[in-house]
Formats: C-alpha cells, structure tokens, sequence
C-alpha cells in the first residue's frame, strides 16, 4: 500500500469564513482545538485550519500547493458537496477535464482552487484539456445524483 | 533653500512607481495627487512581463500576481458576433499549457498580468502611504511651477482651499494626457486623435459566457453595433468599449440605460441583468510630445505620449520610462551622473515613446482588415467621423442630425447580421473574418517589444546602432548594448537570483563569472572608478549568456540595461574598463583612482 496524504494545514487570516468554508466542503463540523487551530475531521481526512493574522495573502502561481483536489464516492455525495457549498454563496467556477477525469472548480475563501473530482466522464465530444461548461456539468451531477444516466449533451 | 528631493505631480501607476523607484535609489519625494481616492473607473489593465520585473525590484510582484486575472483565464483575445454567438476568431495571447509557453517562462522572472488600474493605483497609494521616503498629499491641484537656480517650485491648491509652494531639485509631470505641467511648458504633443471612445464600467454574471472564452478582451460585433468588452476581473467585472463620434453623438446620450441596452446587444441576451457602475468618454490619439525634458521638468507616462490602447503598451511605456529616469536622477542629485546624463533620458525613451506610438497605430489600423473582411468598409470609423464633423451635419438641429446619422449607422452595421447567419454564407464571412483576425497577433502578443526593447542613443557605447526591438512578438534574448540584459536563473550568495536582480544602484555594475572576476575587479580598480564587480556562476544559465561570459563580460546600468559589453581580448581587462567608462563620461574618482602599475 502507497502512502497517502491524510492531513493538510491551511494558514490563514479568513478565520471562520475559512471554517465555514471547509466545513461545507467536508460535510463535518469545525472542531475549535486552541484559539488559532481549528480542526475537521472525516474519516480519511483531516483539515487543519490555523489563524494568523500575520499570514500574507495567497497566490496561486507561488511555489508549493496551489490546489486540492477531492474525490466523491458517487455522485450523490458529490451533489451534496456542491449543494453545501452553494448554500454559502461558493459557486463552481470552472469545469475541466484531464486524464483522470472531469473535475469542477471552487475557490476557497483564501484564494485556494479546490476541485471535486467527478465519477464520470466529460461528454464524448470533449477535448480533453479543453474547458467544460461548468454549468453543463453541475445539470449532469444532478441527473446522475437522481439515478439517471448521465446525459451525453 | 536646498533640497534633494523630487516633486512628482500625479499619483497614477507612473508617478506612484516613479517615487517607489527613487525611494528605492534613496531619493526622497513629494506625490502631489488632485484626487483624494483612486478612481474606481477601471482604465488600463495590461501589465507587461517588464513593467512586472520593474514591480519585482519594488517589491511589488507577489500582489500584482495574486491580484490579476489568473493565467488560465488570459488565454485568447476573442472575436465574436456576439457572447452568445458564434466566434470569428482568437488569437492566443498565452496558453499555459502550450509549449510556447514553456519557452516564455524561460524569458523572464515573472509575467504579464492583467490588472485593472484601479485595483493597481489602490496598492500602489498604499505602498506610497507605507514609504518613509514618500510624502503622498492627496487632494493637491497643481497650478503652476517657476524654475529658480538649483530648484523647481510647484505651487498647488489643497484640499482646504489653500494655495501652497512646494519646493524640490526636479519635477516629474506624471499628470496623465491632459498634463498641465506640460501645457504650462508649452510642449506640442503633434499627432492625430483616431477615435473618440465611450467606456461603460459594467457588472453581469457573465459566466455562462465566460467558460468557453477566456480572455481579457473579447470584441463583438452585431448590427447593433461593434463593442470591446475588457474582462478587468472575470466573471463579474468589466468595461464595455464603444466608438462613439462626436458632436452628432456626445457623452451624456450614453446614458445608463443605453449603455445597457447596447451591452446586452453585445451579449446576444437581452434579458441578462447588468449593472452600470459610470460612463467614461476618452480620445484615442497618437501623440508624442516634442520634447521629454525642459530644464529640471521631466515628462512621463501619458504626459509625454498618448497612443491606442492597440497593444496595451500605454502604461507599460510610463513605467519604463520612470524606471529609466528614476536611477539618473538619484545619480545626478547623489553627485556621481556623468556630463549630460538627464539628457540620455530624452534621447532614450522618445525613440521609444514613438516606436510604440507607431506600433499601437499599426495595431489600430490593422482592425480595418477584421472590418472589411465581416463586410464592412475599411474606413467605416473615419468615414462615419468625418460625416459627423460635416458642414451639413453640424447645420441640422442635434436631434435631426442624431437621427439621419443613426440610419446612416444602421443602414452600414446590417451586414453584420450575416456573420451571425448559420447558412453558407455566414460560414463564408466567418471564415474570412477568421483569417483577418488571424493576422492581428502583433496587438496582443509583444513580448519581442516589450523585454527586446533597445536604447540607440544615451548612456551605452557599442551599440549595433539599430535600436528598437528585433522583433515584436517573440523576444530572442541576446547581448546588445543598450537592450535589457537577458534573464537567467542563477546562484547569488547561496541565493536564487535573476541575472537582473544583480545591477547595483549606486554604480555601473561589471557582470562576469566567478573565474574571471579578480581580473575585472583589478582592472576597474585600476580604472579608478566606482564600479561593482559581481562573478555570477552561469554555467547552468544557457545562452546568450554562457558563451558571452567566457571571455567577456557585461556592464550592467542600474535599470539592466547593457551599457557596454567588454572584451580583454583587445588590450587587457583595465584598457576595456578605463576607455568604455571614458566613453560613457564616468570620471575616476581622486579617492578611488590607483596609478597603473605598469
């Protein structure tokens, strides 16, 4: 077995929009575990949100990670995600598809690109590499959630 | 009175990097500023890979970077019927995936960014508020100056109502095109004004639009009439540009309510919700001022040339300019500019002033080929100006004159109806647009102007003599005495540096490699002047540098221009110091100079 990836810490001044935020995302509650660590825990991740007000702003093009990308079981799992997190007012901003498959794009309140991976593939006339309507694929998320097949456009 | 500070009326992107730049060379200032908040009308956006190396020195990199648009949303500049029509053509400015971007990642430390002005003037004042070197006074309208012996006084009404004199050794008119420090030196700015311009300041969730098009610049064309969407922060924020031609049509007809019928026209939705936020008229002209620098007044940015925004190279030009004169003038006020340094800043940058005023009107012109090919007459714009400014026309009451030149529009845009039309036709006219558009690459893709730029004549010896860039699109690095030193990686101090990080401020800087640079140091001692000497490992650096350095070396100027390259092979290391600084009029210094040994 691989080693894999089951802890990340987030730095950020975005206090409880960032755990509001995450919260969404991963479907658990902010666990609060010092006055600038709060903690989310599922079962095969934990997201570690710690507080400066001395971090300095993110940027996507710096060295390091520059986004994260989480994979659903189904598609209805992968609906509720993205029902959270449109309840906040976090909309998908792009849709895009690589080799290992469809992935829609969020931002979180740091400025951190966080995609969903999707259990299914870009319609059949698809480029690959090419942008997805975003919207098109949140209409085939809903379709495959509510056990249909997923439309092929 | 003595003073060694430098006055700089205006706080735009220019005048604000003007004095971060001489802050940085250890110059203080004061930024006079008529506004009391930046404008929130967005205007220029583009940013090039230079201007961005000039904000790295400052510091500034990082938050122009995280504030631009991201890199995946630069990719084209799209042509279309309308958003929600079908596409003309695109031109792709930067796609990151590609291999030519690879290879544009190897020609700077940094990149292009596409910022609104705004957003960029606001961090700016912030960094002007933060700087102990900066006296930034908001709400200063600048009246007139005097030139006494050894200082300029600028005389300013506040924001109380109180007038004020201000003193300083220079004056930089950062002032924008309508300058009035310019007009008080009673410089000419000869040259056309090509179109007259309405710019709406606009919100919509255009994102069911965006997806499929990234770009900054998006133009449509319907028969309603052609527009040019600027994308300042996608997917929300934007500036819709419409060509709009006075007296028969004056800025108060674009109301809000007009502006967003049009914009919703450009959409191809008419049921979309935009929200106008202002509404802007500006003239685009192709003008350069006669002279740069009368006296101890400087010209910059906008006050010393106006040109199309047809290559987003207006601001670009004032922050190259600023960085050229910001170094000279810390040297002259320091006590250490050669005879007739000041000048080199005229005989340098309006070469470059008017170059990029040609290539923006080149840009402009071109669009004619999109027109023509979508069925429209080449000289449609001119045509409909010069109907405007008619005897006729001007004769007729405004609200006739409106109405017969509105047909006239009307009865000339119809065709465009046909390069929406999905039959044979539209396909045809849509394929010919396509290869007009094509061919308009040099507006967008200049990185050959940009980071090729090439000083003929100023503060350089050895020149080629030809100036200017190779190239507009693609830069080729090279060595060239008065071009921008190429960028490389390399090994400082056990830091990761650029090759332009390493020019020192206070002198010419020699730049070699490790090996030889006991022999530069003995030489520019021997030379007797101030002169840093820094051996850069460059091995791993590739061409043009690697082979350059192996016998020579290259004296750097304090913005990473060459002023010279030198060669031992012709009399030695010190003959290849002493006669190039003689050249470039850098004296021994009495302290410094050693007799030769010889």
């Amino acid at each position: 077995m691989h080693p894999r990836i089951n802890e990340i810490t987030l730095l950020t001044y975005e206090w409880e929009p960032m755990q509001l935020w995450w919260s969404a995302l991963l479907g658990v509650e902010p666990r609060t575990v010092t006055l600038r660590t709060a903690v989310l825990e599922t079962t095969d991740m934990r997201v570690v949100i710690e507080r400066s007000e001395i971090a300095m702003n993110a940027n996507p093009e710096v060295a390091g990670v520059i986004s994260l990308t989480l994979s659903a079981p189904d598609p209805r799992s992968a609906l509720a995600i993205h029902n959270r997190l449109a309840a906040i007012g976090s909309r998908h901003h792009r849709a895009t598809e690589d080799a290992g498959g469809v992935r829609l794009w969020y931002r979180d309140p740091n400025g951190t690109d966080v995609a969903l991976r999707l259990p299914f593939d870009a319609a059949p006339g698809n480029r690959p590499g090419r942008e997805i309507d975003p919207d098109q694929i949140v209409v085939r998320l809903q379709a495959a959630a509510a056990g249909l097949a997923p439309p092929s456009d | 009175m003595v003073t060694s500070r430098v006055v700089i009326v205006g706080a735009g992107p220019v005048g604000a990097t003007a004095a971060l730049l001489l802050a940085e060379h250890g110059i203080d200032t004061v930024v006079l500023e008529r506004r009391t908040h930046p404008s929130p009308h967005p205007a220029a956006h583009v940013l090039s890979a230079r201007t961005l190396e000039i904000f790295r020195e400052l510091g500034l990199e990082h938050d122009v970077r995280r504030l631009s648009s991201r890199v995946y949303e630069l990719r084209d500049a799209i042509y279309a019927t309308t958003f929600n029509g079908p596409d003309l053509g695109r031109v792709t400015i930067y796609d990151p995936y590609s291999a030519e971007a690879q290879l544009i990642d190897t020609w700077s430390p940094t990149r292009a960014a596409n910022l609104s002005q705004h957003v960029l003037t606001q961090l700016l004042w912030d960094r002007l508020d933060a700087c102990e070197r900066v006296e930034f006074r908001r709400g200063q309208t600048y009246l007139k100056h005097r030139e006494r012996t050894g200082l300029v006084e600028v005389r300013v009404n506040g924001p109380g109502g109180a007038d004020e004199e201000i003193a300083g050794r220079y004056l930089i008119a950062a002032d924008g095109a309508g300058s009035p420090v310019r007009s008080s030196h009673g410089f000419e700015m000869p040259g056309p004004v090509l179109q007259h311009v309405i710019s709406v300041h606009f919100s919509a969730d255009l994102r069911r639009y965006l997806w499929s098009r990234r770009g900054p610049v998006i133009f449509t064309f319907t028969p309603g009439g052609i527009g040019i969407t600027i994308v300042h922060s996608a997917p929300g924020e934007f500036v819709f540009q419409i060509p709009y031609f006075p007296p028969v049509q004056l800025l108060e007809d674009f109301t809000p309510a007009e502006c967003r019928r049009r914009i919703q026209d450009a959409l191809g939705d008419k049921t979309l919700d935009v929200d106008v936020h202002s509404v802007q008229s500006w003239a685009m002209t192709a003008q350069v001022a006669t002279h740069y620098r009368q006296g101890r007044t400087f010209l910059v940015g906008d006050a010393a040339h106006r040109f199309p925004p047809t290559g987003g190279l207006g601001l670009n030009t004032g922050v190259n300019d600023v960085h050229n004169l910001a170094w000279k003038l810390a040297w002259e006020i320091a006590g250490r500019a050669p005879d007739g340094l000041l000048d080199t800043y005229e005989s340098e940058r309006r070469p470059i002033g008017i170059a990029n005023t040609e290539h923006s009107v080149q840009n402009f012109v071109r669009l004619a080929e999109v027109f023509t090919a979508l069925g429209l007459p080449r000289l449609g714009l001119r045509v409909l100006q010069t109907l405007a400014l008619s005897r006729p026309m001007t004769a007729l009451p405004r609200r006739t004159a409106q109405r017969v030149f509105a047909f006239s529009m009307a009865a000339g845009l119809r065709v465009l109806a046909l390069a929406a039309s999905p039959g044979r036709v539209g396909e045809r006219i849509r394929r010919r647009a396509g290869a007009a558009i094509a061919n308009q690459s040099g507006n967008y893709r200049t990185w050959g102007l940009d980071l090729g730029l090439c000083y003929q004549r100023g503060i350089l010896t050895g020149g080629d003599g030809s100036g200017g860039a190779r190239d507009v699109e693609i830069y080729t690095p090279e060595v060239r005495a008065g071009g921008r030193v190429p960028h490389a990686w390399a090994t400082y101090r056990g830091a990761r540096v650029s090759t332009l990080d390493l020019a020192a401020r206070e002198t010419l800087t020699i730049l070699t490699t490790p090996g030889y640079e006991a022999s530069w140091r003995d030489a520019a001692a021997e030379a007797g002047c101030p002169v840093t000497v820094i051996g850069v490992d460059l091995a791993s650096c590739g061409e043009p540098l690697q082979s350059h350095l192996d016998s020579k070396a290259i004296l750097l100027r304090p913005d990473s221009h060459i002023a010279a390259v030198l060669d031992p092979s012709k009399g030695g290391y010190a003959v290849a110091v002493g006669s190039t600084l003689d050249k470039l009029g850098i004296k021994p210094t009495a302290k410094e100079h050693r007799a030769p040994t010889h």
